[in-house]
């Protein structure tokens, strides 16, 4: 009997637990957002405060994944901030890696608890949108509120007209991937991209030249091999990001916002490109990360053994290109320079690195306060220059290359001991040639699914390789439709 | 004759089975000890590795054929390890935590296994059975609603939040009351004749008898302190309070994504030493908790 009333009471425990937590789930807060859900041709909006900033006292926290260098530059320009704006203070914390920072702030979210800003890449501002957390800034962008500083200078809350130009165009547009009406969610706060890294002393020697196009790639991979033949002429890092970009280049589809179809990259574009660089791996050509089983710089800087002589590879890991020294000596030079392109005319490159989202709070001063702050951080000259020297990303507005100490270190660039200054040069040259791919809850699977379908692709050794691609094509668009829903 | 000839018979044969039974032995004891070696090499292999990994330069830990031992020795990467991650601080804070969870848990645990063994209240077995009821939750699904609790209370970011969760282990009652079930009641009836109070028979009689128990009890603890990840990580955000697991993950990535491993593994090597140490010299008793347990920390 007694065992029979325990049971009863642990059932009836449970039961009132499952109730509790269904409803918790519904006490989602919308903030205080327009009507608009992002789902047509209307943006959505967010209500700035009529006051705009209204000086009164509040803390700002901020979580990124900045190493010790880095945080020690934003150190040294919150002060700085704070002289404009003495009542907000600013705590700022590592999470770790940018994974760290999304799986803080999802779990953060789930307590009302996430932070006022964050690092973000795009599919992470899709996912924390999936509970219409972050604030949608045109509103803030576009404001002609007045604020007063603590100088007594007074300025529009929103951007002007030439703040908004001085953005570099392909990385300001980033903030615009997550609905069809071009919401703007993200500001950019330091960016990367990919390169071509090249063993210039080898170059010369042999006489060969820098190739533009993907064809002349192919060619020059052909003559390094004759040269060299134990060599892999090409490491390409990032199989995910080499697939997207041959998607942008060739203008073929890869993913898009539409709701009832986000993946379409299975295309007979793709699969002719898919096969080609698969017959380039056959050949010995190339390799990638993973079929190499590290960053192929391992290769570009061997000092024995089987080496390669050009590297696809981050701007940001630029440090890891640099040529191995024998007493002081460098074996080689490297140089730099756009990736291959398909048509040379329009060129395009993958745009990386963190932007900043601004989470809805219930104080909107708060809001305002993170806006302050977010703008101080992407417009303020003197803070990107420092930023881009310590990190080795491209500043995201342009007028930090008129900046004299910016200036003296861009001179030093070299391909020696000074390929992050070399990386951030050949970075900003190309401003014009930046892409983004659409950001939807689920855009990361699509990412995943690409680079490892690239992956298996360029080891298939069998004999049926149309019918092998298709049936990896159709494997990634059935891995992503799942992880999708 | 016939007999003899028997007997020598059975003698060989008896010769026969032992000599067999010898073989069979040794050959049984080969494979047994070559397994063992096996399984150990397989589980001292990734110790080995952290060690060599910590002292060899990034291009080298990056080679296609990874190098069996390091061709330049680089120790700097332990003196950057301590420079990158604040591992003093990090040290600092795990070893508070640590102690203090340990001594406030050993307290809980004491008292509560005495109510639950010793005293005679109403309900004291319905309470210890929805006890051991929520040893069948997986602790992982408490973490979200515990995040919850801890934010309301507004106590991320604090040694609080690192030590009350965690103070209250059934598992660990169980196991003491269990230990002071076995002590004989007639020990407890005299103490009482003697005009003993609880406490003082609890503080004079039943600790130091189950004092082995007890320090199983603070070796896991302190281990579980010590190795603790998923929940420091989640309700801290500074290194003001974060625990030195939390360094070892995040201390090391570069902006690109590219980990400086050789350094990492140079953290790692120093915070395992603690507990290689605690192993070496306590394993008497963590192997008693262990067996007892079933499960370790």
């Amino acid at each position: 009997m007694k065992k029979r009333i325990i049971s009863l009471l642990l059932v009836l425990a449970m039961l009132v637990s499952a109730v509790a937590m269904v409803s918790c789930g519904n006490t989602g807060d919308s903030g205080n957002e327009g009507e608009n859900g992002g789902n047509g041709a209307n943006k959505v909006r967010y209500d700035v405060p009529a006051e705009g900033y209204d000086g009164s006292e509040v803390t700002i926290t901020f979580y990124h994944s900045m190493g010790a260098r880095l945080q020690t530059v934003l150190d040294t320009y919150i002060p700085e901030f704070n002289k404009l704006y003495p009542n907000i203070t600013i705590e700022h914390s590592s999470q770790g890696d940018y994974d760290g920072v999304r799986d803080q702030i999802k779990t953060a979210l789930t307590a009302g608890n996430q932070p006022n800003i964050a690092y973000c890449y795009p599919d992470h501002v899709a996912l924390y949108n999936v509970a219409k957390a972050v604030v949608p800034l045109d509103n803030f962008i576009e404001s002609t509120i007045t604020v007063t500083d603590a100088n007594g200078n007074t300025s529009a809350l929103g951007f002007t007209a030439e703040q908004i130009a001085d953005f570099i165009p392909g990385y300001y547009a980033e903030g615009t991937a997550f609905d069809a009406a071009g919401t703007m969610y993200t500001l950019p706060m330091s960016k990367s991209t990919e390169a071509l890294y090249y063993n210039k002393t080898f170059f010369e020697q042999n006489g060969l030249s820098v190739p533009k196009t993907w064809e002349e790639m192919g060619k020059l991979c052909e003559q390094i091999k004759a040269i060299d033949p134990d060599c892999v002429p090409l490491g390409y890092d990032s199989e995910a990001n080499w697939f997207i970009t041959m998607c942008e280049q060739y203008g073929s589809d890869y993913t898009s916002l539409d709701k009832n179809g986000h993946f379409k990259f299975d295309n007979d574009t793709n699969r002719g490109f898919v096969k080609m660089f698969r017959e380039w791996h056959q050949n010995g050509w190339v390799t990638t990360e993973e079929i190499y089983g590290s960053y192929t710089s391992g290769l570009f800087t061997a000092t024995e053994g089987q080496k390669c002589y050009m590297v696809i590879g981050s701007t940001g890991g630029a440090s890891y290109q640099q040529p191995p020294q024998v007493d002081g000596n460098a074996l080689f030079e490297t140089d730099m320079a756009t990736i291959p392109q398909v048509n040379p005319d329009a060129p395009k490159v993958i745009s990386q690195g963190p932007s900043l989202c601004i989470f809805k709070d219930s104080n909107p001063q708060e809001v305002v306060a993170s806006w302050l702050f977010v703008k101080f951080l992407t417009t303020n000259v003197e803070f990107q220059a420092a930023f881009s020297m310590a990190s080795g990303y491209a500043p995201v507005i342009q007028s930090v290359q008129s900046n004299t100490v910016y200036q003296q270190w861009l001179d030093k660039a070299n391909g020696i001991n000074n390929l992050t200054a070399l990386s951030v040069k050949l970075a900003l040259s190309q401003s014009n040639a930046y892409f983004v791919s659409p950001a939807f809850n689920g855009s990361s699977a699509a990412r995943d699914e690409v680079g490892k379908l690239m992956q298996s692709a360029l080891v298939y050794t069998g004999s049926d390789v149309d019918a092998k691609i298709k049936e990896l094509f159709e494997a990634a668009i059935y891995e992503c439709e799942y992880a999708a829903h | 004759m016939a007999d003899k000839l028997m007997s020598t018979m059975h003698e060989k044969d008896m010769q026969k089975v032992t000599a067999m039974q010898k073989v069979t032995k040794i050959l049984v004891q080969f494979l047994l000890y070559a397994f063992l070696i096996v399984m150990a090499l397989i589980i001292v292999f990734p110790f080995y590795w952290m060690i060599i990994s910590s002292l060899k330069n990034t291009a080298e830990y990056r080679l296609p054929v990874p190098t069996l031992f390091p061709q330049e020795i680089m120790w700097g990467n332990y003196l950057e390890a301590f420079t990158a991650a604040n591992l003093g601080k990090l040290f600092m804070n795990t070893v508070y935590v640590g102690i203090v969870s340990t001594i406030l848990s050993l307290v809980v645990t004491v008292l509560s296994a005495f109510a639950f063994a010793r005293l005679e209240f109403k309900g004291k077995n319905a309470l210890f059975a929805a006890l051991l009821a929520t040893m069948m939750i997986p602790g992982e699904l408490f973490t979200i609603t515990n995040y919850v609790t801890v934010t309301k209370f507004g106590w991320l970011d604090s040694y609080t939040v690192l030590i009350v969760p965690f103070l209250v282990s059934v598992f660990y009652i169980y196991l003491l009351r269990q230990n002071f079930l076995q002590i004989p009641n007639e020990l407890y009836l005299a103490a009482k004749v003697d005009g003993t109070t609880d406490l003082k028979y609890l503080w004079k009689v039943m600790i130091p008898l189950s004092l082995p128990n007890l320090i199983s009890i603070t070796i896991l603890k302190m281990m579980g302190a010590w190795n603790s990840y998923v929940w420091p990580r989640l309700v801290t955000s500074t290194d003001d309070y974060r625990l030195i697991t939390n360094g070892l993950r995040d201390a090391f990535t570069d902006m690109s994504g590219q980990a400086n491993i050789p350094v990492q593994m140079a953290a790692v090597t120093v915070v395992s030493i603690p507990l290689f140490l605690v192993f070496i010299f306590l394993r008497k008793y963590i192997m008693k908790g262990v067996s007892r347990s079933g499960i370790k920390g």
